[in-house]
């Protein structure tokens, strides 16, 4: 569950800026592949649209763990609706989070970048480890695991670049506390794991074409 | 195919769960119980100024966010998703 939870101001507007562009950017990559591609997947818009409700609620949601915390369903995201309408899901999502009051909306485009990369990485592990591991769930949680500690790499890469304004802490302190962050977020990421596993699991069940493991 | 390969993906599976849990718990001790943005602040150096109490919530569990507009947000996209499954009939 990676996403950065400093209010605006921490970055300066500079960054700001670079980040909306870098993600907006990524975003109109997206896009064009989706035009490019001339014909709409309806499953996987389906699925999309759905994924992007679970995950907008869940992710308001905070919960009595490790001090407190919430869910993302990013990897989720990442093996229903694949990378590409993904990246717009977890772009909706934030604007959506921001407009409710969660999260700044001057690190939106940070909060795409970090959740972006969960979504993608999370796709290609499960999609890639399809003929070493047999079953769903432990492919989907494994997915999860690696993309999650990726979004957290993300996370504190975009921090330490952008420096944080007004702090007297070096960045090895920053570094440092920010570590911490990562362990108990992916603490959390067990929970998630199992969560996505499960669900995944149960696609795959009555619905393998969903996940494209079958011809559908 | 052998037991190793049919149960070789749980098994790392639960590897991986048990190496972030345990070094979850370890940060955790080492920070001791803080909210998101609390940690955050703590990581950065960050003073926070006077938050926003935090809602009641039900057994710990609340909202980050304004309610009103959650709900609102939260019916519209269930109900657009509804639409678009009518629509494509998956």
């Amino acid at each position: 569950m990676a996403h950065i939870h400093l209010e605006d101001g921490a970055f300066s507007l500079s960054w700001v800026i670079l980040w909306w562009i870098v993600a907006l950017a990524l975003i109109g990559v997206a896009l064009w592949f989706l035009r490019s591609r001339g014909t709409r997947n309806q499953k996987r818009i389906t699925i999309a649209a759905f994924v992007t409700a679970a995950a907008f609620a869940v992710f308001q949601i905070n919960i009595p763990l490790f001090g407190g915390v919430h869910l993302n369903l990013t990897p989720l995201i990442g093996i229903l609706a694949g990378p590409v309408l993904g990246s717009l899901v977890v772009l909706i999502i934030n604007i959506l989070s921001a407009a409710i009051g969660h999260g700044g909306w001057g690190l939106v485009g940070a909060n795409v970048l970090v959740n972006l990369s969960e979504v993608v990485v999370a796709f290609l592990i499960f999609r890639g480890t399809k003929s070493l591991l047999s079953d769903l769930f432990s492919r989907a949680g494994i997915a999860t695991f690696a993309g999650l500690f990726c979004g957290n790499l993300v996370m504190v890469a975009i921090i330490l670049v952008s420096g944080i304004q007004g702090v007297t802490q070096t960045t090895g302190q920053v570094l440092t506390g920010l570590s911490l962050i990562i362990a108990v977020n992916m603490g959390v990421a067990v929970i998630e794991a199992l969560i996505t596993g499960l669900i995944v699991r149960y696609i795959g069940k009555i619905r393998p074409d969903l996940l494209g493991e079958t011809p559908a | 195919m052998t037991a190793w390969q049919e149960h070789r993906g749980i098994l790392l599976f639960s590897l991986i769960a048990v190496a972030v849990l345990a070094g979850a718990l370890a940060a955790f001790a080492i920070t001791g119980p803080m909210g998101i943005e609390d940690r955050f602040n703590a990581a950065a150096g960050i003073i926070a100024g006077e938050e926003d109490a935090a809602g009641a919530g039900i057994f710990g569990f609340f909202l980050e966010g304004n309610l009103l507009p959650y709900l609102i947000v939260l019916a519209v996209l269930a109900g657009g998703s509804i639409l678009v499954y009518r629509k494509y009939r998956i």
